[in-house]
């Protein structure tokens, strides 16, 4: 839902005064807030990766992976809300564009997921874990280009 | 198990190093629009693939950028006389005005690659960001009580740079002036005295008998008849000057059939220097190919829209004829209201008259005296008039055309009521102003109170 609102509801529009009313704006317009938002993110990206690191070092085994599987989503829709502070809904052109997009695309293949996961039966199906796999698979693909776009993202902002 | 593992991995690996060399490909010049964060304004989008014209080093920060506004608009907010220069906002006693807007910094209220708020001139804050500092304004100006917030920079009001034309001793100085002045002239162009005065040395004129163009070349007799009548030739312009690159001994080079630019900046320095500054050669000067009307954002005439925009495009060649270059060669190519109303406007029937030889020189109004205005300086005791081919140093916001320009014929009241009516200026001046602006009429106030005040002192 937050995906459809960021990708349809437009730019949220900036402020016409700098002296009365609530100047939201100041979150993508000011350059000190945008990067506590910007670095938000990175560290709930960071946080969110903990669900597969969890596969991978036992010390992170310690509660269920269901437990896990749930704060990673948390997580992910948490920083679908320090998104829409970063950018104002405005997704940008060029690579910021690819990166918002990436983004969005990775929190869909995850909400995707989460549904299909939320509504599997007690027996499971055939259909529905064919499903469920394609949703891990995109939401995996798009994962590998994240680390890059985000990398290139923080690197021109600070080369420009 | 394992092996499926280690090709997700290896694939992983690979996309990342793809993805991650074509942007380090495109970050080291290749492809920087990929990396343009948002639509660059008005002013600067002919360079917008120009990254490094203002981000001239990278991790440079705000210092850089600062740097590369003051390279380009520096000399024109000086000889304005900025009335919010830095060194306002580097004193110590308006700190507190720093902290509500840090105005030591071009980039604080002009940013670029922001389209969702960008104004005019690509300003990027608000329209009542004045109130900041001055939001005392409606107490210590009772005649300001009833003014929106927003309204400072209202045409004929206030300019944040340049007030030149809008000081209240100006504005006093030149009360009760006639709308119109009768004979009013322009000052003259003598290109000729402006090289006497530089230290060139005069050359004796030639005639067409006299062009060294080479006899092997098939050149087209016309060319030789249009040189033969214009001022080069007439000031001993011959056609290797132009044609010929100079070398170490002054000797004329290989041929070229078509020269750069380069040839007309040895002798038209100046005007050089001016139109690389404005819109029209501000490519050139970033090493660009050349604007041509089809990129241009203004509304352009079609069958002019691949021209190449260079200092033939107006003076065309051999001939160099600049009446045709201050009107004919800006309607070959502008399109819009104001250029379009020229024709039928009381400018143009001026101008007629005056290069059909009916009235005396410099009594016309062509698209040229306005928006390339003669610069007069003085040396040696002697007037030189050049003209400005930067066409944007008094373009926004136009009360910067009234002092170099509009008051050499009007006066000021009438200029800045003018200049305010955006309906009149799509007309292209053929009408009347609809409204008067109460600049003067306030400035006459404050300054009869203030002449009564200082009579009543003890």
């Amino acid at each position: 839902m937050l995906v459809a609102v960021i990708l349809g509801a437009g730019p949220i529009p900036y402020s016409e005064s700098l002296i009365e009313g609530p100047q939201i704006d100041r979150w993508w317009r000011d350059a000190v807030l945008m990067q506590v938002s910007g670095y938000t993110l990175l560290g709930l990206s960071a946080i969110g990766l903990s669900l597969s690191a969890r596969k991978r070092w036992r010390r992170l085994s310690r509660y269920s992976f269901q437990k896990w599987r749930l704060a990673h989503a948390v997580i992910g829709a948490l920083s679908l809300i320090v998104v829409i502070a970063h950018t104002g809904l405005h997704l940008g052109v060029g690579l910021n564009l690819l990166l918002m997009l990436n983004y969005l695309g990775l929190a869909c293949a995850g909400a995707a997921l989460g549904y299909l996961t939320a509504t599997d039966g007690a027996v499971p199906s055939a259909a529905w874990q064919r499903w469920k796999q394609r949703a891990v698979s995109v939401h995996l693909w798009l994962f590998w280009f994240f680390p890059v776009l985000t990398a290139f993202h923080i690197l021109t902002v600070y080369w420009y | 198990m394992r092996k499926k593992r280690w090709t997700t991995w290896t694939s992983w690996g690979t996309a990342t190093l793809l993805s991650g060399g074509y942007l380090s490909y495109a970050l080291w010049g290749q492809n920087e629009g990929l990396f343009v964060t948002g639509r660059t304004s008005d002013g600067h989008y002919q360079i917008e693939l120009a990254c490094d014209a203002c981000h001239t080093e990278p991790f440079g920060g705000g210092t850089v950028l600062q740097e590369a506004c003051i390279e380009c608009h520096g000399e024109e907010l000086k000889s304005a006389g900025d009335s919010h220069p830095k060194r306002l906002f580097t004193d110590p006693r308006n700190a507190d005005r720093v902290a509500a807007i840090d105005a030591k910094r071009c980039v604080t209220c002009h940013q670029e690659h922001r389209p969702g708020m960008t104004r005019v001139m690509g300003v990027t804050v608000t329209d009542d960001h004045c109130m900041l500092c001055h939001a005392g304004v409606r107490k210590e100006r009772p005649s300001h009580r009833d003014f929106p917030t927003a309204s400072c920079a209202t045409g004929g009001c206030h300019n944040y740079h340049d007030n030149s034309a809008l000081y209240e001793d100006f504005l006093v100085k030149h009360l009760d002036h006639a709308a119109t002045f009768p004979q009013a002239t322009l000052p003259l162009r003598d290109l000729g005295m402006v090289f006497t005065a530089s230290g060139k040395a005069p050359r004796k004129p030639l005639t067409r008998s006299e062009h060294d163009a080479s006899e092997g070349l098939s050149v087209n007799p016309r060319l030789i008849t249009a040189w033969s009548v214009t001022a080069h030739a007439r000031g001993g312009i011959n056609c290797t000057d132009c044609h010929g690159s100079k070398t170490a001994g002054d000797q004329a080079g290989p041929w070229q059939d078509k020269p750069s630019a380069n040839a007309c900046r040895e002798c038209h320095d100046a005007e050089h220097e001016g139109f690389q500054k404005g819109k029209h050669g501000m490519r050139l000067k970033q090493q660009l190919p050349a604007l041509s009307p089809e990129a241009a954002r203004q509304p352009m005439k079609r069958a002019a829209a691949h021209k190449d925009l260079t200092c033939n495009s107006c003076h065309r060649a051999h001939r160099y004829d600049t009446k045709w270059a201050a009107v004919e060669a800006c309607t070959g190519c502008h399109n819009d209201r104001h250029t379009r109303a020229y024709r039928r406007s009381p400018h143009a029937r001026l101008w007629q008259r005056e290069i059909a030889r009916e009235d005396r020189p410099g009594s016309g109004v062509s698209c040229a005296t306005c928006h390339l205005p003669r610069e007069i300086s003085r040396r040696g005791g002697q007037s030189l008039v050049r003209i400005q081919h930067n066409q944007n140093q008094n373009l926004r916001p136009n009360e910067k055309m009234a002092r170099g320009v509009c008051l050499t014929c009007h006066g000021l009241a009438f200029t800045l009521d003018a200049l305010a009516d955006r309906t009149l200026i799509d007309k292209n001046f053929n009408g009347q102003p609809k409204h008067q602006l109460r600049s003067l009429e306030m400035a006459e106030e404050r300054n009869i109170a203030s002449l009564k005040s200082w009579e009543k002192r003890p």
